[in-house]
């Protein structure tokens, strides 16, 4: 067995929300291998966007210990943090959101470069090329504005903007939930292609379960802040143990033709 | 005929000098699920507004639409209702859910305020909301969203429209309570035998619940037939594609085994 390359332990965090504490993530605990997919499903509410605003100490935990590339995350401060923020990185769902509107798309992707110091300033607009090149855009898109390129795109620019820090793992929240369907299928091989070899690492969070099965290699099923069910995703499609991975596997839609029996 | 609702011939939306539909032809069946599938921009979402009347002012129609199922231009609101993809958005939300409910009842129905709230609690309780008494009385930001959407469903039926227009109504939602609101839509229909016309880019989700697709691309027709014929032998190649692109449990997996 690898070492696990991120390892999470009594995770929990709670919100107030009228005058209530609401348990948002409720000791959960998981770990992810270099060049795994683990896929995070669950509903809306479930707790897993919050899980990975805390694996991205975008908000302090209450308790529990995040290891990540053998480190204390969570103790990490100054150079250290920065260095190790480098190798996690994060492609939300709506990359418009996430973006700088008055950004081109060179100006995306080189903010990592400088801030993170990847490449040498005069390397930097060859390494911008090069980042494209990867999820399969074309250079010339560089000088276009955010706002002026396709949804698709943009979420490939998300992704190249990600890859920009050499991250060991990329957290994607619902990352393609917003494409078409022809774009989702594209980013989602493009991912794999990413991940081929290069020991890449990622957290796909979904409330999908039938895209979710398509690229993890582990599923874990979150309900109520707690993680319910953990397997292959073949296993749980066809024998779900928690109420919660039964309702979203009897969610997916099924392609009904001619030949399927009328419901 | 009158076993249509609407034909619809020829009809063009543009805005400025852009056409965002263009020259469509076909109608729709009294009492038939018709679903429009299409990708971003395909022009499903503005042939709806088209139909309900509901288009902003700065954009011009072209062609033609006949109501023979309502023998006269449908009153949005009043002979058809319109259930949007953001129920956030849609529901006034210094309004309350009794109140919102109920609104369409008393402007189309001429209720009176109680007999429009006992409407509004009729309806809670058939659109399936927890605590109907308690949930009348509450805001729209102190509901989940399948909740909202729930609302905005008894809303737009409260006049009791014969048409029913549902524009992406689930996609904000996750699976689990998409699935729910399906069920409710198919159940509501069923019982007042409403037509409805259902919005979705979910070619999967259409084939489940609908009678008949209608395929959209850049603004045009480009098929329309049986929902699992349309499924089974697409004519057209970019409804095959749709079909491909769709991703279920028999999916070929897009990532390599873990070493």
């Amino acid at each position: 067995m690898t070492e696990p390359l991120l390892e999470i332990v009594g995770l929990s965090k709670t919100f107030v929300s009228g005058g209530r504490r609401v348990a948002a993530v409720e000791s959960v605990s998981f770990d992810i291998r270099p060049g795994e997919t683990v896929g995070l499903v669950g509903g809306s509410g479930s707790g897993k966007s919050t899980l990975a605003r805390l694996l991205l100490r975008l908000t302090p935990p209450e308790s529990g210990r995040i290891r990540f590339e053998g480190k204390d995350w969570l103790g990490l401060s100054g150079n250290a943090r920065r260095r190790a923020r480098a190798r996690l990185q994060m492609v939300f769902q709506d990359p418009l959101a996430a973006f700088n509107p008055r950004a081109t798309v060179a100006d995306v992707l080189m903010d990592p470069l400088r801030i993170h110091g990847i490449v040498a300033p005069a390397d930097r607009p060859k390494e911008v090329e090069r980042l494209l090149e990867r999820v399969g855009l074309p250079s010339a898109l560089a000088e276009r504005s955010v706002l002026d390129v396709s949804g698709g795109q943009r979420q490939r620019v998300a992704i190249a903007r990600a890859l920009a820090t050499r991250p060991a793992l990329i957290v994607l929240d619902e990352a393609v939930s917003a494409l078409d369907v022809s774009m989702r299928r594209m980013v989602l091989e493009l991912l794999g292609e990413l991940q081929k070899g290069s020991g890449l690492a990622y957290l796909f969070i979904s409330h999908d379960l039938a895209v979710v099965r398509a690229v993890s290699h582990r599923v874990l099923v979150m309900e109520a802040g707690r993680i319910v069910e953990a397997g292959t995703a073949s296993r749980i499609i066809e024998d779900p143990q928690s109420d919660a991975a039964k309702a979203l596997v009897k969610a997916v839609p099924k392609l009904e033709s001619e030949n399927d029996a009328a419901t | 005929m009158t076993d249509l609702l609407a034909t619809i011939r020829r009809l063009s939306v543009a805005y400025g000098d852009v056409d965002v539909v263009r020259g469509l032809s076909f109608d729709i069946r009294l009492g038939e699920r018709l679903a429009i599938i299409g990708e971003s921009g395909s022009g499903k979402s503005t042939f709806a507004r088209a139909l309900a009347g509901l288009l902003p002012p700065n954009a011009s129609l072209s062609g033609e639409m006949d109501w023979p199922g309502f023998g006269r231009p449908p009153l949005p609101g009043r002979d058809l209702g319109f259930v949007f993809q953001d129920p956030g958005s849609s529901l006034n939300p210094v309004l309350t859910i009794g109140e919102q409910i109920a609104e369409g009842a008393r402007r189309h129905l001429g209720y009176s305020a109680s007999e429009a709230w006992h409407r509004a609690r009729e309806l809670a309780g058939r659109v399936r909301l927890p605590q109907p008494e308690t949930i009348l009385n509450a805001f729209p930001h102190q509901l989940s969203g399948g909740q909202k959407q729930r609302v905005a469903i008894a809303a737009a039926i409260a006049s009791r429209p014969r048409f029913l227009i549902a524009d992406e109504v689930t996609s904000a939602l996750d699976m689990v309570v998409q699935a729910e609101i399906v069920s409710l839509l198919r159940r509501l229909v069923a019982e007042d035998g409403l037509t409805l016309l259902f919005i979705t880019h979910d070619i999967a989700l259409a084939s489940a619940f609908a009678d008949r697709i209608v395929v959209f691309r850049n603004g045009e027709l480009v098929e329309i037939g049986a929902a699992k014929a349309v499924v089974s032998r697409p004519a057209d190649a970019y409804t095959a594609e749709l079909i491909a692109g769709h991703i279920d449990f028999t999916t070929p997996r897009l990532v390599e085994d873990m070493p």
